[in-house]
């Protein structure tokens, strides 16, 4: 190509497009279609053919017959099912908001050194950022060497005369528990996230606030905090992803069946797979999935909404 | 924001403080995996032992006296299992990774730069999947493969990594922001489609498959609800679910397999720890910004 161009020829593309008389916007749309194909492909048959027969599978009862909505009318009055739905929104929403809030704490103090690019400060960023390449299998080791009946923190205790806690299966505690794993993994991520945005801040506004006499707390919630608003709203999707991956932690330290204050739907669907109970568990992923579609559709409207402004 | 003095030492502090919280099971992990393996389950395997009969609590071990490669030798040559598990990972991960890029690019791009039917429906569903937990997507997945004979076959676990939604999603993200016009010209000189993506589109998007190849890397290495669901034996687990039952067994050798485990992803980290934060900070924020509109 590069060649004929160079003997000041015309490029061949150009001679071919006024032969066929093609418009250069089908043709731009054929390509655009044959380089998604693949993906496409893929995701037709492996993700919209099985949703698919998950929404047939949660109409019929075992043998194929129709039954409607009686297995989401099942499935609404299970304990197992309304438990592990409560403890999945608790859980998320006590998550979410310590991790937005740690994850804006610590961007804003880290945002003071960020100029300065020390050797400390590049330590710290990778030091808060490395959990999340660290494989949860590796992690949960050290957690139960810490928190084990006969575990360290036990220890301790014992030494200062308490009485020992089986934290991993006692009702507040492995919950909090893993909602500090949660933001152990996560937090670091959130931060360079929230740095960016505080970083595209420009200083004059601040400057100006600054002339004005406002002090940190008005400057924070006035001016930093509605200028990163679309990257704090990204944290908070991050979160909720982060807390659909909690199961891991939860499979790893406490096994199939956790305490019930941290039994989430993740556990439900995961035990259910066991016993091959097909109604039971397309009705519930059907559930969540309208759920997380009723969301995102919120979530979009509400961004585009902003974008336009 | 401008005022240094006592705000900033404090902050800076505060800082240090939480670094270390946070790399502190890091190191009690590697400092267990380089201690005498004796040592170490005299301690720390006091927290398995049903009968406890000692009534002794295991302690915090954060120094070592002597230093050994006792376990990592042990492990790199004789626990076959636990090599095996790690064979599995890579034998999993490798693939998806592979043929994921080229699938990412490809629909990342048609989705940036072109206007087809249908293409805001696949967007929104590509979205709406990315953010279902895992368990959600396996589920129509396992009946799926179920139905088909794949269950306990590794293409059953590789192939939703190849075409997973997230790819795509953060790829498109990148070239949004590629401009249009060095695209256009070199299709007005006569550059063929699949050269304009070669030569100008993939080199502007070296940070964004950088990102994806580490989130992607991060996500499966550790991957422990398909393998448990799609796959049968224990045989094919890859290490992440495996060491919760080597855990239980030989406390030494778990803490050198953890270690190894992580190795590779340590390592990789290190080596494009500032990509990886170019790659977070520049892109994602901005999936947000416009929704599924273009």
């Amino acid at each position: 190509m590069r060649g004929d161009f160079a003997r000041g020829e015309l490029p061949a593309r150009k001679t071919k497009e006024t032969k066929k008389f093609v418009p250069l916007k089908t043709r731009k749309s054929i390509t655009g279609v044959l380089f998604a194909l693949p993906g496409l492909l893929g995701f037709i048959v492996l993700v919209a053919i099985p949703f698919g027969m998950t929404v047939y599978y949660s109409t019929t009862n075992g043998v194929g017959q129709f039954v409607f909505l009686d297995n989401y009318i099942d499935l609404f009055h299970s304990t197992t099912f309304q438990l592990a739905l409560v403890n999945t929104m608790r859980f998320t929403l006590i998550g979410v908001s310590m991790l937005l809030i740690l994850s804006l704490a610590l961007s804003v103090m880290f945002y003071h050194h960020i100029k300065k690019s020390t050797f400390g400060i590049h330590a710290i960023k990778s030091a808060v950022l490395l959990p999340i390449v660290i494989p949860t299998a590796s992690i949960v080791l050290i957690i139960q060497i810490l928190f084990e009946p006969y575990g360290i923190i036990n220890g301790l205790i014992t030494t200062l005369n308490g009485s020992p806690v089986e934290w991993l299966y006692t009702a507040p505690y492995s919950f909090w528990i893993l909602i500090v794993l949660f933001l152990w993994k996560n937090c670091g991520y959130c931060m360079v996230i929230l740095l960016a945005a505080l970083d595209t801040i420009e200083p004059s506004i601040h400057e100006a606030a600054l002339c004005d006499r406002a002090n940190g707390f008005q400057r924070f919630f006035y001016i930093t905090l509605p200028l990163i608003s679309t990257s704090v709203f990204f944290v908070a999707i991050i979160g909720i992803i982060g807390i659909y991956r909690m199961f891991r932690e939860s499979y790893l330290l406490m096994g199939d069946y956790p305490h019930e204050s941290v039994y989430m739907l993740q556990n439900f669907i995961n035990n259910n797979i066991r016993n091959l109970n097909y109604q039971r568990l397309s009705s519930a992923s059907i559930v969540f999935l309208l759920f997380v579609t009723l969301f995102v559709v919120l979530l979009l409207k509400n961004n585009i909404g902003k974008g336009e402004e | 924001m401008y005022k240094p003095g006592i705000w900033s030492k404090v902050s800076y502090v505060i800082l240090v403080l939480i670094a270390v919280v946070v790399i502190m099971p890091i190191v009690m992990m590697v400092i267990g995996s380089v201690s005498e393996p004796g040592h170490i389950e005299a301690n720390y395997s006091l927290i398995y032992d049903e009968y406890n009969f000692s009534n002794e609590y295991a302690t915090l071990k954060t120094t070592t006296s002597t230093l050994t490669i006792k376990q990592y030798l042990t492990v790199l040559l004789g626990k076959l299992d636990i090599l095996l598990g790690f064979w599995n990972g890579i034998y999993l991960v490798v693939p998806i990774l592979m043929f994921g890029l080229v699938i990412a690019v490809t629909g990342g791009y048609a989705f940036a730069k072109f206007d087809f039917w249908g293409k805001q429906i696949f967007l929104f569903a590509y979205i709406l999947v990315m953010l279902l937990p895992t368990q959600v997507t396996l589920v129509p997945q396992f009946i799926f493969f179920y139905q088909i004979n794949l269950i306990g076959s590794r293409w059953a676990v590789i192939l939703p990594g190849i075409f997973s939604t997230f790819g795509v999603f953060l790829i498109y993200q990148f070239m949004r922001k590629i401009p249009d016009a060095p695209i256009e010209s070199a299709g007005l000189e006569g550059a063929s489609e699949l050269r304009i993506f070669w030569s100008i589109v993939l080199p502007q998007c070296r940070s964004g498959m950088i990102a994806y190849i580490m989130l992607t890397l991060i996500d499966y290495w550790n991957m422990i609800e398909q393998p448990l669901i799609l796959l049968n034996s224990e045989a094919q687990y890859p290490l992440s679910v495996l060491l919760r039952t080597v855990n239980r067994n030989e406390l030494g050798i778990a803490f050198a397999s953890g270690v190894l485990y992580m190795l590779p992803m340590f390592l990789l980290f290190m080596l494009i720890s500032d990509d990886l934060v170019e790659g977070i900070s520049n892109t994602m924020p901005q999936i947000m910004k416009k929704g599924g509109k273009n």
